[in-house]
């Protein structure tokens, strides 16, 4: 999952960009509005965490800026006012949460990993195909109530998966939602999780849970069996 | 006197009333003084005639040698008296109009001597008051052989036709005087009430202003009441621009204080090195901060109605809280229904109305199971209640009261608690409105609140 953060305060953008890589995302930082909307624009981010007290541009119009472009991903608002009025325009600007300063970064964690499974249809925490179930709290993986022991990347390639369930997600696709723009490429490591995947989910390989479409990607196939 | 209008219009009538009033006297006074000097010129006329038509005989008195030439000299009754008598009061003679009459004309002036008067003979019956001119008359060089004593020679005029014309012209003038003053007074008030059509318009546009139909007193005034409309102008606006600044101030602080706040919990949470306690113990502080900052911000930003604001639709701002909260709880997937069949305004600041609805809507969001409903209606006119309900657990009568504690520390109390219900019990207090927490027929809690739209 690639997220967007914009946040003028240096420490504090450095800090939660530490601790959300440390929770398996990719993500890309901007200081300003400005810079957030260039980065916006350009790469295709799963959710946004945006502050709005931002120099040059601020928070709300660049969240009406975003939406304007056609960016659908989900944005989380940081706000240092807790007024009801600045909640309600940002949300109405197209923010889909918001917390207020100073916030827990568990907090945090649980808004971003919630407005991700909501933005791909999932309104509960936990994502049940078939007999396998992730949850997206506790990132375990289980199949048939069995824990499955997965790597951080394993994990997030899963989990993209698993939202985007049912949809073709090509090679390219996962490597920009997986990693952030710091990151060298390279298509093959994709394969090579994927073939980790499916040997951990199904060693018996009885429930074939990932397809591969030649030439296109690859698509999870189990139906959903929670909302 | 607190009316200009009554001010101007005494004024201008104690002016109108000297300024007719001594112009009247003159001229009354101009007018009697000439008829009267112009009787006087004719009764003196009068005398010449009688003088000229009498001789003193040989034997020393006088008499009259031909008729007089004025007919009415002759007629009893006439209005026309003429007499002559010498000063010892030997001899005299009196025209035929004087008989059955008493008039008391002057005797014994010495030559040359006039004497113009006018007499009331109230002690007769039917007598007509006489204006009465007389003068002394000796014939022939007076030597000092001359013994002869002199007449006084006297021509009287009833005085009925003189006074007749006097209060004629009086009459007349004291009535068109009257009416003039009436006339220009009416002028005045028509002047005036057209004058201070601006003022009253400048009073209208503020009641205007007051009722939040405007936001400006616009329009075109007279010069003179330019100063004032537009100093009320930028007070006005002055005042909503100072609350805006200060609001604005006030969230800089918040946003530059908060920042490091949570810049410090987040090094707390992502430092493994510290242990658990002292983690819980600055967490602990930095919730305590927070709150104070919270508190403190908010009561320096509730603007308690004191700005000059238009009139708001509670539920255009309603409706905009239901959207947004809709969102942020969008797992729940709540249905929300929003009820306003009277459109209700309040006069309330925007940011206050937000604050109040928004702590209320979030809490329905968080407690309800599915449903929360806003409705908000003009029970009482004047006052604007509003309901909020949801068919979540409901509130404990016996926290009820505990949750809504007004002037409850911010740094006092549980965060997380109450924090959000204290400020709208703050803002509702501030708005002389009322809260009152009962149970939901959607079996959660419902929370009223009388607000008066003022």
């Amino acid at each position: 999952m690639r997220l967007l953060l914009v946040e003028d305060e240096s420490s504090l953008r450095e800090q939660l960009q530490a601790r959300l890589k440390k929770e398996g995302y990719a993500v890309d930082v901007a200081a300003d509005g400005l810079e957030g909307q260039y980065l916006g624009c350009e790469f295709p981010f799963d959710a946004a965490i945006i502050d709005l007290g931002l120099p040059k541009i601020d928070g709300i119009e660049l969240i009406k800026g975003l939406r304007k472009q056609g960016k659908s991903f989900p944005v989380l608002i940081l706000t240092a006012r807790g007024r009801w009025e600045e909640k309600v325009e940002g949300l109405n600007a197209g923010a889909d949460d918001y917390l207020v300063k100073p916030f827990h970064v568990e907090e945090l964690l649980a808004r971003v990993q919630a407005l991700l499974r909501r933005s791909s249809g999932w309104s509960q925490p936990v994502l049940i195909c078939g007999p396998v179930a992730l949850d997206t709290r506790s990132r375990k993986v289980t199949v048939n109530d069995n824990d499955v022991d997965l790597t951080a990347y394993e994990y997030k390639t899963l989990e993209y998966l698993m939202l985007n369930s049912g949809a073709v997600v090509s090679k390219s696709e996962l490597t920009e939602h997986i990693y952030d723009q710091d990151f060298d490429r390279d298509s093959n490591v994709i394969e090579v999780f994927i073939g980790r995947l499916r040997r951990k989910l199904d060693p018996d390989n009885t429930i074939k849970p990932i397809d591969t479409l030649r030439g296109q990607g690859y698509r999870f196939t189990l139906d959903r069996s929670s909302g | 006197m607190s009316s200009l209008k009554a001010r101007l219009l005494v004024s201008l009538t104690i002016v109108l009333v000297l300024f007719f009033g001594v112009t009247g006297v003159t001229l009354e006074r101009a007018f009697s003084n000439s008829t009267k000097s112009s009787l006087h010129d004719r009764l003196q006329g009068y005398a010449g005639v009688l003088i000229a038509l009498s001789e003193q005989s040989d034997e020393g008195f006088a008499r009259l040698i031909d008729a007089l030439p004025e007919e009415r000299f002759n007629y009893s009754n006439s209005g026309l008296y003429a007499r002559f008598v010498s000063n010892d009061g030997q001899y005299g003679w009196y025209s035929a109009s004087t008989a059955g009459r008493d008039i008391p004309f002057l005797s014994g002036l010495s030559s040359g001597n006039t004497s113009f008067e006018r007499f009331e003979m109230l002690e007769v019956d039917d007598a007509e008051d006489v204006y009465a001119f007389s003068i002394g008359v000796t014939w022939g060089i007076e030597s000092e052989s001359d013994t002869s004593p002199g007449y006084t020679f006297s021509v009287a005029e009833a005085s009925a036709d003189t006074d007749e014309s006097i209060a004629n012209f009086r009459r007349i003038l004291w009535g068109w005087l009257g009416a003039v003053s009436l006339i220009l007074l009416a002028v005045q008030g028509s002047v005036l009430h057209w004058s201070l059509v601006p003022l009253r318009r400048a009073e209208k546009d503020l009641d205007a202003i007051k009722s939040g139909d405007r936001v400006s007193l616009s329009g075109t005034y007279p010069k003179e009441l330019l100063g004032l409309t537009d100093n009320i102008n930028s007070l006005i606006h002055g005042n909503s621009e100072r609350l805006l600044r200060y609001r604005n101030t006030l969230d800089n602080l918040a946003h530059s204080l908060k920042t490091p706040l949570a810049l410090i919990r987040s090094t707390l949470e992502s430092n493994s090195a510290i242990d658990e306690k002292t983690v819980q113990a600055l967490d602990e502080q930095i919730d305590r901060m927070r709150s104070i900052v919270d508190y403190q911000l908010r009561r320096a930003a509730t603007s308690g109605g004191e700005s000059i604001s238009a009139p708001i639709v509670v539920s255009s701002i309603a409706s905009k809280i239901l959207l947004a909260l809709e969102k942020v709880y969008a797992d729940k997937a709540v249905v929300t229904r929003l009820l306003d069949p009277h459109k209700a305004k309040i006069r309330m600041d925007d940011s206050d109305l937000y604050e109040l609805l928004g702590n209320l809507l979030d809490n329905a969001f968080k407690w309800c199971k599915h449903r929360v409903e806003l409705s908000i209606n003009v029970s009482v006119p004047g006052e604007v209640s509003i309901i909020i309900e949801d068919d979540g657990p409901g509130v404990p009568d016996d926290m009820a009261e505990l949750v809504l504690q007004r002037g409850a520390r911010a740094d006092t109390s549980t965060p997380g608690q109450g924090i959000g219900l204290s400020a709208v019990a703050e803002i509702i207090d501030i708005y002389q409105g009322a809260i009152k927490i009962g149970r939901s027929r959607l079996s959660g809690a419902a929370i009223t609140l009388s607000l008066p739209q003022r």
